[in-house]
């Protein structure tokens, strides 16, 4: 962001030490930038809520305690939420990818259960609420292993 | 309730910023109000809706992205206070130690707004929100240049986001204490002013 604005007589010392180019117009106009991204981040992580998709929300703070950051550091903080953004979408892509291979797996174990024999996809495999799994296991224990009947079993749901 | 003045340096930078205090005092009956209150609190609170609503957090929105406005890493609560308060997934009960606590977990989770509180006998107004030009904190803890603050009469009492020092902290044993919130960008005011009025009450069991 370009600026012409002149920088207010401000009354800080501090603020007498920064990077004399900068303008009290440009920070502002990074601030809301750093605003408007971290909404995006909000509404992608809702939407996507998940362990590894968080996870590729972090970012390495660029201070320790809450400061008047510089231009520069503004910039820093815009240029990682802009990262951590393309990172979760990421995440959050891969994720349903992985979940609709396993709904098209699922379907392959009720057309076959005797080719997907013992695996187990859970409703967060699957993308979808509560606590159900699916399971292809043998009918009557050992008997159904011996003679090679298999079929899906679904769990009850969550205790 | 007063609203503390912000260094008009941090206006021009910031905009919306204000500082919201009262001191109160904690009524003896304000402990076991609080806990029936965060009682009630814990059937009725859906953390875990919320806390993926908000990317994480209890707070308004306004506040993480203040947070990374000014340095910080918003994916972590600054304060120990929200950090336990996520814990009520888990527990599915909210709980505090002391009724000053209660009070400020009440106001998180009712209002969404971080209130933090101070023992009344060690600091004294009036307070105002400014940037550090790297003087200590009233404890003798250091601050950098450009620290956001809250300061009184002699200098800076708080950060302006997270936990004050711990000597200054209003723990179970202060009977008097200065509370305080920061109005943020995209918060509005009368939120603010209502978190504090809401804790005054609950610290005084009326």
């Amino acid at each position: 962001m370009t600026s012409t604005e002149p920088r207010p007589d401000l009354a800080l010392e501090i603020l007498e030490g920064l990077d004399a180019s900068e303008t009290a117009a440009s920070r502002r106009g990074l601030r809301e930038q750093v605003a408007f991204l971290s909404e995006r981040l909000r509404t992608v992580l809702e939407a996507d809520w998940a362990p590894e998709v968080l996870a590729a929300a972090a970012v390495s703070p660029v201070a320790e305690r809450p400061r008047l950051l510089d231009l520069g550091e503004l910039e820093r903080v815009r240029d990682e939420l802009v990262t951590c953004l393309d990172a979760v979408r990421v995440a959050a892509l891969a994720r349903r990818e992985r979940q609709a291979a396993n709904r098209a797996l699922l379907e392959r174990m009720y057309a076959d259960p005797d080719a997907h024999r013992g695996i187990r996809l859970t409703t967060d495999d699957l993308g979808l609420p509560g606590c159900c799994r699916w399971q292809v296991s043998p009918v009557l224990g050992v008997v159904g292993r011996l003679a090679g009947w298999w079929r899906v079993k679904v769990s009850s749901g969550c205790p | 309730m007063l609203a503390g003045t912000v260094d008009a340096a941090l206006l021009a930078e910031f905009g919306e910023l204000e500082l919201w205090t009262a001191t109160a005092t904690v009524a003896r009956a304000a402990t076991a109000a609080g806990h029936a209150r965060l009682g009630r609190l814990s059937g009725s609170f859906h953390a875990a809706e919320r806390i993926r609503e908000r990317a994480g957090r209890l707070l308004d929105p306004a506040y993480p992205a203040f947070e990374r406005q000014t340095g910080l890493d918003a994916t972590v609560p600054p304060t120990a206070l929200e950090r336990d308060a996520r814990e009520v997934v888990v527990t599915g009960a909210l709980r505090a130690d002391h009724a000053v606590d209660a009070a400020r977990l009440a106001v998180l989770a009712e209002v969404g707004v971080p209130l933090m509180a101070l023992d009344a006998g060690r600091t004294d107004g009036p307070w105002r929100l400014t940037a550090t030009a790297g003087e200590p904190y009233r404890d003798g803890t250091g601050s950098a240049p450009g620290d956001l603050v809250v300061a009184d009469a002699v200098g800076p009492v708080a950060p302006v986001v997270g936990d004050p020092p711990g000597r200054l902290v209003a723990g179970a044993k202060a009977r008097t204490v200065l509370l305080y919130a920061v109005r943020v960008p995209g918060v509005a005011s009368w939120e603010v002013s209502e978190a504090v009025w809401r804790a005054v009450h609950y610290l005084a069991a009326t």
